[in-house]
């Protein structure tokens, strides 16, 4: 055992470069990535059953001296094991990773240069989420000036349509075909309706959410979107924002929730693009 | 709230020490072999 140690092992480390210094960290970070991917979606027993077995395979591989290619095969298999159980979560990381806050400096400018449009959008949607809420109809609006991953966009209905009460209350109607999704409102266009979300994984959820509550909470946790829901038991109005929900939301609290996640968004980002003389006038906006 | 901290704390030390030994071991293994 010493012998093999002081033979194979200690030469090793002996001949170490950069190269073998940078492979050493590639692995760590791909198999880093892996553990806190396993630990975030409560598989541990993974993780530990993954280092048992990486631990076995390597002991086994240096006791019967197989060939390299069959230790490697015998590694990567159980991580694409790993992968194609967990592939919607990583996906999920990924998209979470890519999405930016940015936005279209065009689109920014077509708002910034029309406060009326801000205003009557404002309203518009606060009308329809108060009337919605007074009738108990149940619904969701996401507001994202992030780009949605087309997943979500291409599960509902592509719409692209100005934002108006009535028609986002007649697409929350009771046993209309797209009331059970939620609506992506994306600047000043609404995307689509009828989108599915991702539903939180989180167990400390009060009991009385469900699961429209659920996926309003869960798309926030992986997008730099807000949502807010109408509860469909008790017309309750809350706002979801970076995986944390607010109950009862009235009118003013709605309206600066729009301003302050939304329209404040675009006007930070038309700031960042004009001269100071510029960003003067768009204070006014607000 | 602490022990939420703790079990974080626990749970990213556990996971870059499994990294690290895990890739030393790999790394250990393909050259030996």
């Amino acid at each position: 055992m010493i012998d093999f140690i002081t033979n194979k092992i200690i030469p090793v480390f002996t001949n170490i470069m950069i190269p073998e210094i940078l492979t050493i960290i590639s692995i760590f970070v791909g198999l880093l990535f892996l553990f806190s991917l396993l630990s975030k979606n409560n598989a541990n027993k993974i993780s530990y059953t993954f280092v048992i077995y990486v631990v076995l395979t390597s002991v086994l591989s240096l006791l019967l001296s197989v060939s390299v290619i069959i230790y490697a095969l015998l590694i990567i298999s159980f991580i694409i094991c790993v992968v194609v159980m967990f592939s919607t979560e990583i996906k999920r990381s990924v998209w979470n990773t890519k999405t930016s806050k940015t936005i279209s400096s065009e689109a920014a400018n077509t708002v910034r240069n029309n406060h009326k449009l801000v205003t009557h959008n404002i309203n518009e949607i606060v009308k329809a989420l108060q009337n919605m809420s007074k009738n108990d109809i149940g619904a969701i609006l996401v507001f994202s000036n992030t780009k949605i991953p087309s997943s979500i966009i291409d599960s509902g209905v592509k719409l692209d349509s100005d934002i108006s009460s009535a028609l986002i209350e007649s697409i929350f109607f009771p046993k209309t075909p797209l009331h059970d999704g939620a609506i992506i409102i994306q600047n000043d266009k609404i995307q689509a309706a009828g989108c599915f979300l991702p539903l939180s994984q989180e167990s400390d959820l009060p009991k009385e959410l469900g699961t429209r509550h659920r996926a309003g909470i869960g798309v926030t946790e992986m997008l730099n979107v807000t949502a807010i829901i109408v509860s469909e038991e008790t017309g309750i109005i809350s706002v979801a924002k970076g995986g944390k929900i607010t109950r009862y939301a009235d009118s003013e609290s709605l309206r600066k929730t729009l301003k302050e996640y939304y329209w404040q968004d675009l006007l930070e980002n038309v700031k960042d693009n004009k001269s100071n003389k510029e960003e003067k006038g768009g204070k006014d906006i607000i | 709230m602490n022990t939420v901290k703790k079990s974080k704390g626990l749970t990213i030390f556990l996971n870059v020490l499994f990294s690290l030994v895990l890739a030393l071991l790999i790394f250990i293994t393909i050259n030996v072999l």
